[in-house]
């Protein structure tokens, strides 16, 4: 009696020391899960950051801005240059925007409807914008990389060349 | 452990949703620092306005001395039937305008018959009646176009009588 006693706490105990060691293996299956899902939610966590300062790095170099100014800034001057009666001489530049940097076309944007626009480019891609003319002639000019930009017009006609 | 294994999967969706989260708001903080759009409109069509007011195609133009005088309106160029077309030469955004047009009113103040006399010309009628239609709606966004009035005291010039009159210019711009 006293044997199957003992035998019995002893089955027990082993059994105890068995469930422990089974528990402590599953412990250290959900901590090594759990690291691991950590380690990845970091990898993940990294790479978004990557994104975004990559995102913000492009913006920052692109020059988007500076072409759509320079595109309005340049139409409505010839706007306002052919607006106004008798002959004008004008020469434009900018200090403190590098307009030498892009190339800059006065243009038909097609044949088909002729319709003017100053185009400013760079880097693969352009800003354009229309402008009125005060004559329905076909003048393109191409200023590629102007320190300035020098506007002559007699009578209805507009000359835009690079001015050194 | 079924349970404590669900309960992870939920915070981890949790974590992830979130952090998608970050990334939007921090790149649309970013694009709402980038200018995409520098509206013009205001100085644009204040410029079509003056344009057309100062144009040698409404103006009386001495022929001697091809001066033309700003603010003197040649009654004759204005009510003949080549106006429309010679103001959409002289200020020529394209064969197929689809940039800019106006009404242009000029009222005689010194008719003396009773009533007001007004002589109504468009500049790209086709486009003026089509934008004035969305103007008047209120639409907004790209598509839709804005007004902008701008008027001048002018004499009107008759023959050989000079009258006092208005000129009211008005811009219907599309979008850009």
């Amino acid at each position: 009696m006293t044997l199957k006693i003992i035998n019995k706490t002893l089955v027990e105990k082993h059994l105890n020391k068995a469930q422990n060691i089974f528990l402590m293996k599953k412990r250290g299956t959900v901590t090594l899960r759990q690291t691991l899902i950590h380690l990845g939610m970091l990898a993940l966590v990294a790479f978004v950051f990557y994104l975004l300062t990559s995102y913000v790095n492009s913006i920052r170099q692109n020059a988007d801005f500076e072409m759509l100014f320079f595109s309005r800034d340049l139409a409505l001057l010839s706007n306002s240059i052919y607006s106004s009666p008798g002959n004008v001489e004008y020469i434009y530049s900018m200090d403190n925007k590098p307009l030498s940097i892009f190339k800059i076309e006065f243009k038909q944007l097609s044949t088909l409807d002729d319709k003017s626009v100053v185009k400013v480019e760079y880097g693969g891609t352009s800003k354009s914008y229309p402008f009125a003319k005060s004559s329905p002639n076909n003048d393109i000019y191409i200023i590629s990389a102007p320190k300035s930009i020098k506007f002559d017009k007699k009578g209805d006609n507009l000359a835009i060349t690079k001015n050194e | 452990m079924n349970k404590i294994a669900s309960m992870d999967t939920i915070l981890n969706l949790f974590r992830l949703f979130f952090l998608i989260i970050v990334f939007f708001s921090v790149v649309s903080l970013a694009r709402a620092f980038i200018v995409e759009k520098i509206d013009l409109f205001e100085i644009e069509s204040k410029l079509l306005n003056y344009r057309i007011a100062f144009s040698d195609k409404i103006s009386y133009v001495d022929s001697d001395t091809g001066r033309t005088y700003v603010g003197i309106i040649d009654l004759a160029k204005f009510t003949s039937d080549d106006f429309a077309k010679n103001l959409l030469n002289s200020i020529y955004y394209g064969k197929i305008n689809s940039e800019a047009s106006a009404k242009i009113v000029l009222k005689d103040l010194d008719a003396n018959q009773g009533y007001d006399v007004f002589y109504e010309k468009f500049y790209n009628k086709e486009l003026y009646d089509e934008k004035k239609v969305l103007v008047e709606a209120k639409l907004t966004g790209a598509g839709a176009a804005k007004r902008l009035d701008t008027s001048f005291y002018v004499l009107i010039k008759d023959k050989d009588y000079f009258r006092r009159g208005m000129l009211n210019v008005e811009a219907i711009l599309p979008n850009r």
